[in-house]
């Protein structure tokens, strides 16, 4: 599939070469099945795969033990690094649950075919999430709820939604 | 500070009578409004509303988990920027 941004290395824990990790997302649910993970040592270089050992979860983030890294100082190089994950290696959600990397980018019509626009961001909210969907005019909010969004059709990328009169002014 | 049940729900008579409306009319749209204090009631299920934060309008369709609650406890009035990326997820909502 492909690497996505996931968090960042904050800091070195302890002297045996374990890092502390914080999830951008603030979730923690992929933190603990992750087997591996992926940095970037120069720009635009080729990533360099770490395997994880050894995880555990403390307070809102994970401490890893990454193979290889048996010390203070290695340990060390890492900090600060951005850390990508492949998204298959992510959890499978739900057949309602969407990853935004999934959503973002995806082209908005009406169900009579008019297309509106392609989905550039969300908005998290805690009873209904809003897709911010964006043309060259304009940008409609558009509430992910399933009898305004009639269909998510992730192979496509499309999503076909039936506004009511007025959400797209 | 809760309502006094005395008093009974608050909602904004303006708003009251275009849910009527809108609900008689069988096609309803989308309804404005700027009353952020009005309660979520039973009659307003199904229908979409465009909650003012003091910006822009943002739309809100009401479901039966929102009963009880006020119109602006949907339409933030701050933005919350996180950082791009990560495993963020979203369910959709249900009717």
């Amino acid at each position: 599939m492909g690497l996505i941004s996931f968090g960042k290395i904050s800091k070195v824990h302890g002297l045996a070469g374990e890092v502390r990790f914080f999830p951008f997302s603030r979730q923690l649910d992929n933190l603990s099945t992750l087997e591996r993970i992926f940095i970037y040592k120069t720009s635009g270089g080729s990533p360099l795969e770490l395997i994880i050992s050894k995880s555990r979860i403390h307070k809102n983030s994970a401490i890893f033990k990454i193979q290889g890294v048996n010390s203070i100082e290695d340990a060390e190089k890492l900090v600060g690094s951005i850390v990508y994950v492949e998204t298959s290696d992510l959890n499978k959600l739900e057949d309602d649950e969407y990853y935004w990397f999934d959503l973002i980018g995806l082209n908005t019509y009406t169900d009579e075919g008019q297309f509106i626009g392609v989905v550039e961001n969300l908005v998290d909210r805690s009873l209904q999430s809003l897709l911010v969907v964006k043309n060259e005019d304009k940008e409609y909010l558009i509430p992910l709820t399933e009898p305004i969004v009639k269909e998510v059709d992730l192979e496509r990328s499309k999503i076909i939604i039936s506004p009511v009169e007025g959400l797209l002014e | 500070m809760p309502r006094s049940n005395k008093k009974g729900p608050y909602v904004n008579e303006k708003l009251e009578k275009k849910v009527q409306a809108e609900k008689a009319s069988g096609n309803p749209r989308i309804i404005k409004t700027w009353s952020r204090g009005s309660m979520v009631s039973p009659d307003m299920i199904g229908l979409t509303f465009a909650v003012h934060n003091g910006r822009k309008f943002i739309p809100v369709y009401v479901t039966e988990h929102m009963v009880g609650h006020k119109l602006g406890e949907f339409s933030p009035t701050r933005t919350f920027h996180s950082h791009a990326g990560g495993d963020k997820k979203s369910k959709m909502g249900k009717r």
